[in-house]
């Protein structure tokens, strides 16, 4: 079952989320791999203030375009994102890179298991299968630091707690549409959804190195990430002791 | 310096609870610059077993710096949450309109072409 007659069995409308920020190298070929693969979903591109032709191009090939006046971040371009899938009355929200390291074949199988009712969160995995991109060894230690905390205070194992491909459906995107961090969302934003019982599961793909140009995190970002994400994840987790849930 | 305040709020370079904010800073100033003539301060000093009477005044000095550092970062901090709001709704809206502006162009193109 494809992601278009899951559409069409379901009636459900499921809309694809890209952040982007001078990406103008990568959102053509990210573009065309959607519509190729997915022609039935609707796509909307999240220009967070870039100073390229990302949003250009992406107009060109007729996608829908939210552009930020200024770079906002990540985490703010991803919620634009959320906010207007719940605007547009979407069912599904599917999270897919700019960079070209997504795979679009692969949202197939992690829309499937949304709409199965399977879980709330599909997350694309790097590391059930390790094929594909695998990335630097002083990052898979943070990832599996943060994958070990997640499990110590949530009791879910998540082995790719920095994924950026996932798909949620309406509860989910609608909790998070409210309240998403800028910097670096990852393991605090599962440990939120796992403390308020959202049904996470790990779906393995592949995903392939960024095609052109440089990653937004720089090296400073790179030591200042694992700090960012431990007091995210302390904040969330106090947040949830003294208040319960959301 | 209280002129000075009244006159950035005048040209609307300061928001007025900052003016009275700083106000207030200026004038516990002055209270504790009279303090420390007094014999209050020297019996302070030796009670907390500090050496030099000034050092007690720096002391206070930093920890007012420090208050008013993490008042500043607790106001960007709201700023910047609302500015991020405001990128959002603004971004949606636009996109929205511009989704209107063609919409009519759009339904024009069959009529024409009939």
């Amino acid at each position: 079952m494809t992601a278009s007659h899951a559409k069409e069995n379901n009636r459900s409308k499921c809309l694809i989320v890209i952040p982007a920020f001078n990406e103008e190298k990568n959102i053509q070929f990210v573009l065309e791999g959607l519509i190729r693969h997915c022609p039935e979903l609707d796509i909307v591109v999240i220009n967070d203030g870039s100073t390229d032709k990302t949003g250009e191009i992406a107009k060109k090939r007729g996608i829908k375009v939210i552009s930020h006046c200024s770079n906002m971040g990540y985490g703010a371009a991803v919620q634009t994102g959320l906010k207007s899938g719940l605007n547009g009355g979407y069912d599904f929200v599917v999270l897919f890179d700019a960079d070209g390291q997504h795979r679009p074949e692969e949202i197939d199988k992690l829309l499937r298991s949304v709409q199965k009712g399977e879980c709330d969160v599909a997350i694309g995995s790097r590391f059930i299968n390790n094929r594909g991109y695998i990335p630097s060894i002083p990052r898979r230690l943070g990832i599996r630091l943060f994958s070990v905390i997640l499990r110590a205070l949530s009791g879910t194992r998540i082995n790719d707690v920095t994924s950026g491909f996932q798909t949620l459906n309406r509860r989910a995107f609608e909790f998070l549409a409210e309240e998403y961090p800028t910097n670096f969302p990852d393991a605090d934003i599962l440990l939120l959804l796992l403390l308020n019982r959202f049904r996470l599961k790990e779906i393995d793909v592949n995903m392939d190195t960024r095609m052109y140009g440089e990653s937004t995190i720089t090296p400073l970002m790179t030591l200042y990430y694992p700090f960012r994400v431990f007091l995210a994840i302390v904040v969330a987790y106090l947040h949830f002791f003294i208040h319960g849930k959301k | 310096m209280i002129v000075v305040l009244i006159n950035l709020v005048r040209k609307k370079k300061m928001e007025e609870p900052f003016c009275i904010f700083w106000a207030f800073v200026f004038v516990a100033i002055i209270i504790f610059t009279f303090f420390t003539r007094t014999y209050y301060l020297e019996d302070l000093v030796s009670l907390m077993g500090i050496a030099y009477s000034g050092n007690l005044v720096f002391f206070f000095g930093f920890l007012v710096v420090l208050t008013v550092q993490i008042y500043f970062t607790v106001q960007m901090s709201s700023v910047t949450r609302k500015l991020k709001a405001v990128v959002q709704e603004l971004a949606m809206v636009s996109s929205k309109l511009e989704e209107l502006r063609s919409e009519p162009r759009e339904k024009e193109k069959p009529d024409s072409q009939d």
